[in-house]
């Protein structure tokens, strides 16, 4: 037979919209209450700050915490585009915004990921440097959704300390590896309480649970954070944007665990690959 | 850290019924469109395989990327539905050379 060579298939953007995503980051666990969306509204102020173009998406569609967590003003739309919502110029997206908070989103899977899907598609992110995607917890239907839609250039994993959290986030790892995406690191939360008083860190819920698991994986523990009054509160009442608000230690470990992120994403190297194709057949 | 997780540097159509992929680690397979159809990982075909006698005429419409760990093949006979891993269509490509 002949051979009839065609040409490559090359890269193509999908997208109906045309936004331009450089990088986009999944804050991820595998277990629930750990601090994703901290550690994510965190990072996101952090890039900010650095000079960079920020958005965040809030995959949590049954838990979704980012409308309440940055206040941001509401999402408009204009047929079927819709313009994210802003918080100190960070662009904000969660099933949060268009629900009434005090409503279930009963959904199956199939649903859930379709509406994922819109909130990805549909949104005018316009040029970003980083899009953070909230990852809700597990390791099923939703994260296998969104690991299909995008491609996800890094992931951290956020974990506290103790034996029974770890237990989770391996899985989420074994995940990430599966669908060939790579990990910059690991942020160990709800580390430590600082005792006002006596100023002594105690350690509610062990101690050393992040560094075993980066060692485990070989990963980069990218950093430490406190449980915190005034990070509880900044949540509660969307006050991550304001620094005034955080002591000189809290801001010291937020900015360490942003530096080694940095650090970490540089390392790992954007390889001669396609990314995103489509080959059409020709008969 | 540096991960080298397996990727598709080129993938091409050779011939009408040649599928041709240059991994991340430099080797190259070519794939025959008939046997990924016969081979289709979804659940539905896991049950039941299609019949041999309709695969002669298989052909792709699109092959497309999947997040980066897979391709998506939707082909002429409808049917759309499987996920083929980059770490299948890896061992598929090993097992067939090994096999001459």
């Amino acid at each position: 037979m002949v051979d009839m060579e065609q040409p490559l298939a090359t890269d193509t953007n999908t997208q109906p919209i045309k936004n331009k995503i450089h990088s986009i980051i999944a804050v991820a666990s595998g277990k629930g209450g750990v601090g994703k969306s901290t550690v994510s509204v965190l990072l996101a102020h952090f890039l900010k700050k650095r000079g960079y173009r920020v958005g965040i998406l809030d995959a949590d569609i049954y838990g979704p915490s980012l409308a309440l967590m940055t206040k941001a003003s509401p999402p408009s739309q204009e047929g079927n585009t819709i313009f994210p919502g802003k918080s100190s110029d960070i662009s904000v997206i969660s099933v949060g915004m268009f629900a009434d908070p005090n409503k279930a989103q009963v959904l199956r899977g199939p649903m859930a990921a379709n509406l994922l899907g819109q909130l990805y598609r549909q949104v005018a992110w316009g040029e970003l440097d980083f899009l953070i995607i909230d990852y809700p917890p597990g390791t099923g239907d939703i994260q296998l959704s969104l690991s299909q839609l995008l491609t996800v250039n890094a992931a951290l994993l956020v974990t506290t300390p103790q034996d029974l959290a770890l237990l989770d986030v391996r899985k989420a790892i074994s995940m990430f590896k599966t669908l060939n995406v790579p990990l910059a690191g690991i942020v160990e939360n709800m580390s430590y309480f600082t005792c006002s008083n006596c100023q002594e860190k105690h350690y509610l819920l062990g101690q050393g649970g992040g560094a075993k698991l980066a060692k485990e994986f070989g990963l980069c523990e990218l950093g430490s954070l406190p449980a915190n009054q005034d990070l509880t509160r900044a949540g509660d009442k969307g006050l991550f944007g304001d620094d005034s608000y955080f002591s000189p230690q809290l801001l010291e470990a937020i900015e360490k665990v942003g530096v080694s992120f940095l650090g970490e994403l540089a390392k790992i190297r954007p390889a001669p690959n396609l990314s995103s194709f489509t080959l059409n057949w020709r008969s | 850290m540096s991960q080298e997780s397996l990727a598709i540097k080129e993938i091409w159509q050779k011939n009408s019924i040649t599928l041709g992929i240059k991994w991340s680690d430099n080797q190259e397979f070519l794939y025959d469109v008939r046997t990924l159809r016969a081979l289709c990982p979804c659940a539905g075909c896991q049950a039941q395989r299609p019949a041999n006698e309709l695969l002669e005429q298989v052909r792709p419409k699109t092959i497309t990327s999947v997040g980066s760990y897979a391709l998506k093949i939707d082909f002429n006979d409808g049917h759309n539905t499987g996920i083929y891993s980059f770490e299948f269509l890896k061992d598929l490509g090993e097992q067939q050379k090994k096999q001459g």
